[in-house]
């Protein structure tokens, strides 16, 4: 089928129709008639059939569609009327426009019973060609107009039927969201977080807690120090006490620095040197370097370049990290983790490496991800490293990881040396 | 003639902690554990220096210090405490309001206790000697 288009002969604007041709069916027992009919109307868009009588005229009716009628009224067997009849109780030919062809004058009861029947229009032998090609025109433009809204309507169909699938389909979707949505917050490294963020909460509380009986403590001991001989036995054990207080008032200070931060939701930028960030999470780990017999290994001076640097967080970034370092090395004959960091006119590159037990490599690339943990479930949360990634891309920066199965791991953390 | 401290702590073990370390100093010391008892104190005597906690039930420490100074502008006073955040934007507020005070970190020790009472106290009698 080769497509064409066509210009409307009364609105000059384009048919694109879906047919490129159109059915027209012409009824007459007079063969001359019937040739008289078709080579006026010749013309490539009309597909014309012709038919002697009605019975050969209803077999094409069945096959094809037609978009006019031009049925001979008077014929032998069956007339005109007749066959339109039978035409208006086939569903597919009820709508065909009918064009009676009548050499009778134009009589007002043929009309009616013609109208009735469905006929739309007449033609009084002998026609005028011009006038035939013009009714025949006018039906087939609504012929075709017909079909293309009946095309347009299936696809509507068509359309309003995908929109009620597709919304069948998200509702689908956000019920398994939902249900997925629930298992998660059931998941226990959710939970476990959970439990982590009210302990940090309470564990500042208790800090603060902390401080007024301390202070009352180390006051007390050091009033009986001073009221006590220097060789009374009970002398070297008050100040064995009040070492032990100060230690224990040094612990508190620590966590309530870091909490501090934490409480204050400081959420901003700052200028903060890298290594003064390392010395205030060593200060909190000091007891499990000393317990665990742990050896640091600083290979940093004290000027690196002040940054811009969210403090909280980084905080979090290598707090995480140095008890990612001491975790890995518990079962390790050999303990140290070392620490440098490098800078240039770009770049701050800090690396922390340990003597653990490593990562094996098919692991490697799953270690920032979240959820991904070798722990126990208690001990940690999988979500650890996936935070701190997150922080370090806030901050422009980079986290790289390498590491050797029973050597040990290193982090490095590269921040930008300039305004972020 | 005898400085006159007074210590406005609801904690007892604090108070006790002022008590013990200004025994032999000389200064006499009086404590009280609100800063509505404190007011009162203050209104009776005459005290050169006052110790002042910030967390206590009824009148808070920012409330009590803004009450004190209606009394007096120029009585030493001195805010003791371990964290301050809490009352940031308050203590903020009072030094707008020109409400003149220092702040000391909790925990302090017996020397600390000693050395700062004496400093401020002989910082006030040349002051006073000036008149």
């Amino acid at each position: 089928m080769n497509k064409r288009n066509r210009r409307d002969r009364f609105t000059g604007n384009n048919i694109r129709s879906s047919q490129d041709f159109v059915n027209i069916l012409i009824v007459d027992d007079n063969n001359e008639s019937l040739r008289a009919m078709e080579m006026v109307l010749e013309t490539p868009e009309y597909h014309i059939f012709k038919a002697n009588s009605g019975k050969e005229a209803l077999k094409f009716v069945l096959k094809e569609e037609f978009a006019v009628i031009l049925l001979d009224v008077n014929m032998p067997e069956i007339d005109g009327f007749e066959i339109a009849k039978l035409l208006q109780k086939r569903e597919i030919s009820r709508k065909t426009p009918i064009i009676f062809v009548t050499g009778m004058h134009h009589n007002e009861f043929y009309e009616k019973e013609g109208y009735a029947l469905g006929a739309v229009d007449y033609l009084i032998k002998p026609f005028n060609p011009e006038f035939l090609k013009a009714k025949v025109r006018v039906f087939v433009e609504l012929s075709k107009k017909n079909h293309e809204l009946s095309l347009k309507q299936i696809q509507l169909q068509e359309t309003l039927e995908k929109e009620r699938q597709a919304k069948e389909s998200l509702k689908v979707i956000a019920k398994n969201l939902e249900i997925a949505n629930t298992k998660l917050l059931e998941t226990p490294q959710i939970i476990q977080a959970e439990k982590m963020i009210a302990l940090g909460t309470m564990i500042a509380g208790v800090a603060h807690e902390l401080n007024n009986p301390m202070m009352g403590i180390l006051n007390f001991v050091q009033y009986c120090k001073k009221h006590t001989d220097a060789e009374d036995r009970r002398y070297d054990v008050l100040n064995d006490t009040e070492k032990e207080v100060n230690r224990c008032i040094g612990i508190v200070e620590n966590l309530l620095t870091f909490s501090h931060f934490q409480q204050d939701g400081k959420n901003t930028f700052e200028l903060k040197r890298c290594n003064e960030i390392i010395d205030d999470i060593f200060k909190l780990l000091k007891y499990r370097f000393e317990k665990e017999k742990v050896k640091i290994l600083k290979e940093y001076k004290h000027n690196c370049p002040a940054i811009y640097l969210n403090i909280n967080n980084m905080h979090q970034v290598f707090l995480n990290l140095f008890i990612n370092a001491l975790d890995s090395m518990m079962d390790s004959k050999r303990r140290e983790i070392k620490v440098s960091i490098d800078w240039d006119t770009d770049f701050v590159k800090v690396s922390i490496k340990d003597t653990g037990c490593g990562v094996p490599e098919k692991n490697i690339n799953k270690v920032f991800n979240p959820f991904f943990t070798t722990k126990s479930i208690g001990k940690g949360t999988g979500l650890g490293l996936s935070v701190c990634q997150s922080i370090i891309k806030a901050h422009r920066g980079q986290i790289q990881f390498e590491s050797k199965e029973g050597l040990g791991s290193k982090f490095v953390v590269i921040l930008r040396n300039k305004k972020v | 003639m005898t400085k006159q401290v007074l210590v406005i702590d609801d904690d007892e073990a604090i108070r006790k902690s002022f008590i013990l370390a200004l025994e032999d100093t000389g200064y006499s010391i009086d404590t009280t554990e609100s800063g509505g008892k404190g007011i009162k104190l203050f209104e009776r005597n005459k005290y050169n220096l006052i110790f002042l906690d910030l967390k206590m039930p009824g009148l808070n420490g920012v409330e009590t210090l803004r009450e004190l100074r209606k009394l007096d502008d120029n009585v030493l006073i001195y805010i003791i405490t371990a964290f301050y955040g809490d009352y940031f934007p308050e203590l903020q507020k009072a030094i707008e309001d020109k409400i003149d005070f220092e702040v000391l970190r909790k925990p302090l020790n017996n020397e600390q206790i000693i050395l700062f009472t004496k400093s401020m106290l002989n910082k006030s009698a040349k002051y006073q000697d000036k008149d």
